[in-house]
Order: structure tokens, then C-alpha cells, then sequence
């Protein structure tokens, strides 16, 4: 499938230089030339598209940059499910868990990715930090349930034989 | 030879994307080749049978639209050669032809297919049909007449124009919108919003993404005409961020809309100036109740506050601001060029119009439909969604989402409108419906339901916050084979509490799935709580893997389908699993079609 999502590949927990923000995510954040609250959210939603998660280190500087205490800051990022607080893999795999999946299985095929991941429990990043597994509420594609969205590319009519196949095809 | 001006067109919104649509889209430029200057490529919206992508039509000038279906990139150099090359369209492959011009034989119109013949494309009327990111494509459809017609009528004209359609809101409530416009009209102020609401958050819902995706400029020409209509400045399409092919295309199509003059300053001469953002959500469903999606604009946390005042006195940024879904704006457009008696002679006495539902689950032609409000539920699922999929028999369809509720077959032909909705406990909601067979179970429907709105819950009210968690351990008692005969009082006492005293709609909402499973379904609950025991065979905890002797018709089927060899019987004997050997693999549960094995 074309259309590959740009920052697919290039997610990374630290950059070069060992800090928590990507230099890239630094000058998103320097260059930003809003102020006030209402820009948090679509700024921490940008940083988040370059480093696949929200730091503290980026906390702080987009409260110093918009004018925001960090608390709010933090409030935000912890109240909307799409910002994670955690680095996450090369690939972030997405199964949908709406309702349109769940009435076609998608709990097993889950679990199917889990076992198949070897990952336990709340763990949701493989060890070689290739896979992160996180379920969301619905993707728009309930007509091909169950379905999964890996990077920016939705795979649809999904079983607990070739969910785990189509994974495969991503290691590298 | 391929005559010049021959049109493809491609399934390329996400779910013709997520069927390969792409890799069909490439094979044909390699394949045309050289060939392809008489050509033209273009990529579209749904048509709604999304169970049927890859679809790809195919226009030879002077002859009918044709459809294909399930294309695959091997497909594709056979449609060349004989439909493009010949003009003999490959039959097999096709699923219906459309259009005014000559007529193939041997190919069913639209018009004729059962699945069309019960619909009326008011919302979804270009979806399919034009490149949503051409802007001449919509112009050429008839697009952004309505916005200067509008200027020309003037502001209470429009309403009353809207007024008289007797369109009702499409994101839940159903709240006339003719009246909620002219409430803000009434508003004096400098600065007032026009909202669109585009979070769709119901889990199992697309209506709105496929619109935004296949004709995203009828809802900008509803927003901007609701803007001039109550005198608004400023536009916000607030998207969730789970779409992002939605939002890029709405921000290409505002761009050209700006350079087309719709947009910007003293629009198309007149003095109304009008401007649109779009703004991302984030990934929390409460975000869709209008309050909490304002908070969210400011760039607060997204949680509901108490109305009144309601944003049309005190909005965004305390400004009077109107609030609409994306398929009420998309109306829009279609009453204000055909007029609103023309849209108010289809639908029935209180919901006039068509609704768009996104159908899915356990029927054939998983997809969107628009119909005609007042349609039954049998004839929305066997005649537009093709009827069920599987041998298992139609148990039930969840209509509303989270706030919805799960109406039984048995009354199935209960009429699709506002008002019918309530009264068997579910609600129009945006037009998500699930339909559901015999294999799946209720109690871990409504569970599934209650898991949603309790991690959706902001919070902020205790009845809500509180009283939903109780509502699910009492569930997960139940699907665990830990329940107790008195559980099923306790649940109706908090559901009870909860629907009356939160805060916002997802608090008061979120026990119809319970409520209306309990009211439809109890004996199954009973099943669950006394013999510990789901015939659907759903809840893992309660899988014996037996088979009901009562039930098994001796087919045969699931000794066929048993990959173990676990299973003996079939043709006359009743089946019977060897336990030694099952792997609990699943696969009869699925296969039988009368549900006998547990
Ligand atoms: C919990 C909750 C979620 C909602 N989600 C949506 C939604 O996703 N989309 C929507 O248009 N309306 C949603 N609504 C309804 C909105 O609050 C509001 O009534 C609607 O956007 C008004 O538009 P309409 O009059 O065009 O229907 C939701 C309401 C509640 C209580
Ligand atoms: S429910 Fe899975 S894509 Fe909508």
C-alpha cells in the first residue's frame, strides 16, 4: 500500500543528542507563532506526529512557548486518549475494538496480536521496540470489520489467522 | 481502441483504500500505459457497499455508467481489453450500470437493484459519483448554487426555508434546526460561531467520515450558508483526529473554496464575510456533546457543563454559537435549491427526510444507506442491507450507539423515525446500527456498551462516573458465571439513578443498553445468572463446548468445520465433541447455524 504515513519509521523514544524532545519536535515547538490555550491541543497533537509521544520535557517547553502553566498542559494531555505518554514502536498497530468489530470478534483477534507479539498483560511495546499495540474505539471502516489501522493504512475483514500474518509482513 | 474521454473511476475513500484501492488505482495506470491520454483516472468517494470494494466504474462516452465490484489488480487488464478496448463490459464482475445513456444488456440498472430501488440519496447524492477534491467536479454537480441563492433571499428567508423542510438535527437529539437558527439569528452580538460537529463518535458509525470524505464541499456550503443564516463570521469543523483523510481533503476543499470566493471576505459581492477552521479532536467521545466540544475549541479539558445558557446565548468563548452535525448541514444545500417542501415530502409526519445509517454487523451488504425516515427496520436490513449473512438468525440491531439501545427482532417493524426510535428504547442517535444474529450474546453486548461510556466518562459527575463502573462489575459478574439472582434488580436501581441524575447526555444515556437488553432479552440474562450458561457462545468463562440436544438438527455442518476431528455425528446423529480431542478452537460455535453448541 502507497500512502505511508511520513513519520512512520522514524519514531524514536530519544534523539540523537539523548533528549526526550526530537530536535525536529524542538523547532515545531520554536517555530510555533500562536499563543494562548486553545493552540495546546494542536500543537501537542504535532509534536506527537514527529516523537509518537508526549514527554515532560515537551510539556514543559510548550507551556513556556504558548503561555500555558504546564499543569493545564499536563491536564490536557492526560485527559484526551490520543496523546500517549510513553515512546512507542516502529510500528503502531491499531485494532478496533467499536462495536461493529466487537460483534464480529474482534476481542479474540486482540488477544490473537497480543499472544502473537508476546506481549503480556498492559505491556503494549515489544521488547525490540518494533510493535505497539493499541486498541482504538473505531476507525471509520466498520463496513470491513473487524480492522486494524497500522501506521496510516487500515486493513479490513480481519481473523485470528491473517491478523497476525499481516504483522509479519512489517518485521523487519 | 479506447475512445477518447472514457472515465474510471476508483473507490479511494478509506474503506476503498483498506480493500486495496490504491494497488487497483496503480495497476491501471500501468496497464493503460501509453494508452492512457484517452483516459481519465479519478479517484472517489463511497458509494456505500463497502462489503463490496474495491469498486470501480467505468464510463465509455455515449454508453452507461457501469459498476464493477471486489476488483483486484489481476482484474484489471481484462477490463481493458474487453470493456475500455471493445466496449463488452466483463459481466461477471459487475454489479450494476447507472446513467441516461445507452444501455448494456444484461445488466441490472441501479435503479432496479433492490439495494438502491429502497433509497433516496439526498446527503450521499455526489458520494461515488465526483472527485471530492475537485471543486469544478461539485460546481458541475449543481454545487454552491444553494450559497448564492441564499445571499439573494436573505437571512430569515433561509430559515424559514429550513423551518419549513422540518429538518431535524442528525447528530443525536433531532432538535429542529430551523429553530435553533433562528434562536441565534435572535442573539445580538458582534461575534457569533457557527459550529460543525464532526467528532462522530459512536464506535461502529462512518456516516459522517464518508460524507466529509466523498463530498466535503456540500458541508462546507451548509456551514457557510448557516453562517450568513445567523449572522456568524467564523466556522470550525471540529473532526475527530481518527480520520485523517477527512481532514486533509476538507482542508484542500477549503482552500479552493477560498480561491473560488465562497470563502473570505465579502462573499461572492455581498457583505457577509465567513472564514472556516478545522480543529482535530483528539480521541475522547464525550467531545461530541457540544458543550464539551466547545471547552475543547478553548483548549480546555473536553467535559460537559450544565445548560442553560446554551451555546446559542453563551458559546464559544462566551459568544452565542450554533452547533450541527455534518449530515444536518448537508441538507443544507439540497433544501435551499429544491426547496424545503420538495425535502419535507420524503419521511413521515415529525422526521421528514432521509437519514443516513451506517449498517454493520452480521448482514450482507455492510455499507451506508440513506433512506427515507419511516422505513421499517426488516425492510432496511433485508431489502437495502440484502438480509443476513450467515445461516444464524437476525436477533437483534443496535441502533444509537452507546446511547442507543438493542431493539429485538420481533419488532422488527418498528418504523425508523425520531419518535418510534425512543419508544422502543433506543434513540436515532447519528445513525450507527449494528445488527446482531443469534450468535452474538446480549449480556456481553450491553457489557461491551458499558466498558465504552465508563472509559469515556470525564468524570466529572459522581452518578455517572460512579454508577456505570457498578453497572459493569455487575456485568462482568454476570458473563464471568459469577451472578446472582438479585443482580438483575440492582442493575434496573443504578441504571435508574444514572439516566436521571447526570450531568450530560453520555451520563443519562449510557444505561439504555442495559435497560433495553434486559427488557428484550431477560431470559438470556436468567440463562447467564441461574444455569450459568451463554447459548450465544460468547462469554469465555461460560464455553462447555456441548452441544444442546434439543437444538442440533443433526447437518452436520460443524463436524465438517471441526479442524480437530473432535466432532462425531452429523447426517442423522446428533453431534457429539470428544473433549479429549476439542482445542476449543471456536470454529463449530461459529459454523452452526442454530446456535446448538455452547
Ligand atoms: C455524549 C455525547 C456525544 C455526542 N456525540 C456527537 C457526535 O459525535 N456528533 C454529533 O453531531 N453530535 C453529537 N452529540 C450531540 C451534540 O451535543 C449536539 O446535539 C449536536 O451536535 C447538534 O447538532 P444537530 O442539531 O445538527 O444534531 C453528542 C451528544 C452527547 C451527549
Ligand atoms: S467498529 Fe471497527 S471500524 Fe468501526
Amino acid at each position: 500500500m502507497k500512502n505511508k504515513k511520513k513519520s512512520e519509521g522514524k519514531i524514536k523514544s530519544k534523539d540523537k543528542c539523548g533528549c526526550a524532545v526530537s530536535c525536529e519536535s524542538e523547532e515545531i515547538i520554536k517555530g510555533f507563532s500562536h499563543q494562548g490555550k486553545q493552540y495546546v491541543i494542536p500543537l501537542l497533537q504535532k509534536v506527537q506526529e514527529q516523537d509518537g509521544y508526549i514527554s515532560e520535557e515537551t510539556m514543559d517547553l510548550v507551556s513556556e512557548k504558548l503561555g500555558v502553566p504546564v499543569s493545564q498542559v499536563y491536564a490536557i494531555t492526560t485527559f484526551y486518549s490520543y496523546f500517549r505518554l510513553q515512546p512507542i514502536g516502529k510500528h503502531l498497530v491499531r485494532p478496533c475494538r467499536g462495536t461493529a468489530c466487537h460483534v464480529k470478534g474482534s476481542k479474540r483477534i486482540i488477544e490473537k496480536i497480543k499472544e502473537h507479539l508476546d506481549l503480556k498483560g498492559d505491556i503494549d511495546t515489544t521488547a525490540d521496540n518494533q510493535f505497539t499495540v493499541a486498541p482504538v474505539a473505531c476507525l471509520g471502516t466498520c463496513g470491513l470489520a473487524p480492522v486494524m489501522m497500522i501506521g496510516n493504512n487500515v486493513y479490513g475483514n480481519l481473523n485470528e489467522e491473517n491478523a497476525g500474518k499481516i504483522i509479519d509482513r512489517l518485521k523487519s | 481502441m479506447i475512445k477518447k474521454g472514457t472515465k474510471i473511476y476508483i473507490g479511494m475513500a478509506t474503506c476503498g483504500l483498506a480493500a486495496g484501492g490504491q494497488e487497483v488505482y496503480d495497476s491501471f495506470v500501468s496497464k493503460l500505459g501509453k494508452k492512457e491520454s484517452n483516459v481519465q483516472l479519478i479517484p472517489t468517494g463511497c458509494i456505500g457497499v463497502c462489503s463490496r470494494e474495491v469498486i470501480v466504474d467505468v464510463e465509455v462516452p455515449g454508453m452507461n455508467r457501469v459498476t464493477y465490484e471486489k476488483v483486484k489488480p489481476e482484474m484489471v487488464e481484462k477490463i481493458i481489453s474487453e470493456h475500455l478496448e471493445k466496449d463488452q463490459p466483463v459481466n461477471e464482475w459487475v454489479f450494476g450500470q447507472s446513467g441516461d445513456k445507452k444501455v448494456y444488456p444484461g445488466i441490472e440498472m441501479y435503479q432496479d437493484l433492490p439495494m438502491f430501488k429502497n433509497q433516496v440519496r439526498i446527503v450521499l447524492r455526489n458520494c461515488g459519483s465526483i472527485d471530492p477534491d475537485k471543486i469544478e467536479d461539485y460546481i458541475n454537480a449543481g454545487g454552491y448554487k444553494a450559497i448564492k441563492k441564499a445571499l439573494k433571499m436573505g437571512q430569515s428567508a433561509v430559515i424559514a426555508e429550513i423551518t419549513k423542510a422540518g429538518l431535524r438535527g442528525r447528530g443525536g437529539a433531532g432538535f429542529p434546526t430551523g429553530k435553533k437558527w433562528d434562536i441565534a439569528l435572535q442573539q445580538k452580538s458582534g461575534q457569533k460561531y457557527f459550529i460543525c460537529n464532526a467528532d462522530e463518535g459512536d464506535p461502529g458509525a462512518f456516516m459522517n467520515r464518508s460524507t466529509l470524505e466523498g463530498d466535503p464541499h456540500a458541508v462546507i456550503e451548509g456551514l457557510i450558508i448557516g453562517g450568513y443564516a445567523i449572522g456568524a463570521s467564523k466556522g470550525y469543523i471540529y473532526c475527530r483526529a481518527e480520520y485523517p483523510l477527512a481532514v486533509k481533503r476538507l482542508h484542500l476543499a477549503l482552500e479552493q473554496a477560498r480561491e473560488k470566493g465562497f470563502l473570505g471576505k465579502k462573499i461572492l459581492g455581498s457583505d457577509f464575510d465567513f472564514d472556516i477552521t478545522v480543529k482535530e479532536g483528539a480521541g475522547a467521545f464525550v467531545c461530541g456533546e457540544e458543550t464539551a466540544l466547545i471547552a475543547s475549541i478553548e483548549g480546555e479539558r473536553g467535559m460537559p457543563r450544565p445548560r442553560p445558557p446554551y451555546p446559542a446565548q453563551s458559546g464559544l468563548w462566551g459568544k452565542p454559537t450554533n452547533i450541527n452535525n455534518v449530515e444536518t448541514l448537508a441538507n443544507i444545500p439540497y433544501i435551499i435549491n429544491e426547496g424545503g417542501e420538495k425535502f419535507a415530502s420524503f419521511g413521515t409526519e415529525k422526521s421528514k427526510g432521509t437519514k443516513v445509517f451506517a449498517i454493520t454487523g452480521k448482514i450482507k451488504n455492510t455499507g451506508l444507506v440513506e433512506v427515507p425516515m419511516g422505513i421499517t427496520i426488516n425492510d432496511m436490513i433485508y431489502k437495502v442491507a440484502g438480509g443476513m449473512a450467515t445461516k444464524k438468525k437476525f436477533k437483534a440491531i443496535q441502533v444509537g450507539g452507546p446511547s442507543g439501545g438493542c431493539v429485538t427482532a420481533a419488532l422488527g417493524d418498528t418504523k425508523i423515525d425520531y419518535e418510534s426510535l425512543v419508544s422502543v428504547g433506543a434513540i436515532m442517535g447519528s445513525g450507527g446500527a449494528v445488527v446482531l444474529d443469534e450468535g452474538n450474546c446480549m449480556v456481553d453486548t450491553a457489557r461491551f456498551f458499558l466498558e465504552f461510556t465508563k472509559s469515556e466518562s470525564c468524570g466529572k459527575c459522581a452518578p455517572c462516573r460512579l454508577g456505570i463502573s457498578q453497572m459493569l462489575s455487575i456485568l462482568n459478574r454476570i458473563c464471568e458465571g459469577k451472578g446472582k439472582p438479585e443482580d438483575k434488580v440492582a442493575l434496573v436501581q443504578i441504571a435508574e439513578t444514572v439516566k436521571g441524575a447526570s450531568l450530560c447526555g453520555l451520563g443519562q444515556t449510557s444505561p439504555n443498553p442495559v435497560i433495553t437488553t434486559l427488557r428484550y432479552f431477560e431470559k438470556e440474562y436468567d440463562e447467564h445468572i441461574n444455569e450459568k450458561k451463554c447459548k450465544a457462545g460468547i462469554c469465555a468463562e461460560l464455553l462447555r463446548f456441548e452441544v444442546d440436544e434439543t437444538i442440533c438438527k443433526k447437518c452436520g455442518i460443524c463436524v465438517k468445520q471441526c479442524p480437530a476431528q473432535a466432532i462425531q455425528g452429523g447426517a442423522k446423529t446428533l453431534a457429539k465433541i470428544d473433549k479429549s480431542k476439542c482445542t476449543k478452537c471456536r470454529k463449530c460455535i461459529e459454523a452452526c447455524p442454530f446456535c446448538a453448541i455452547y
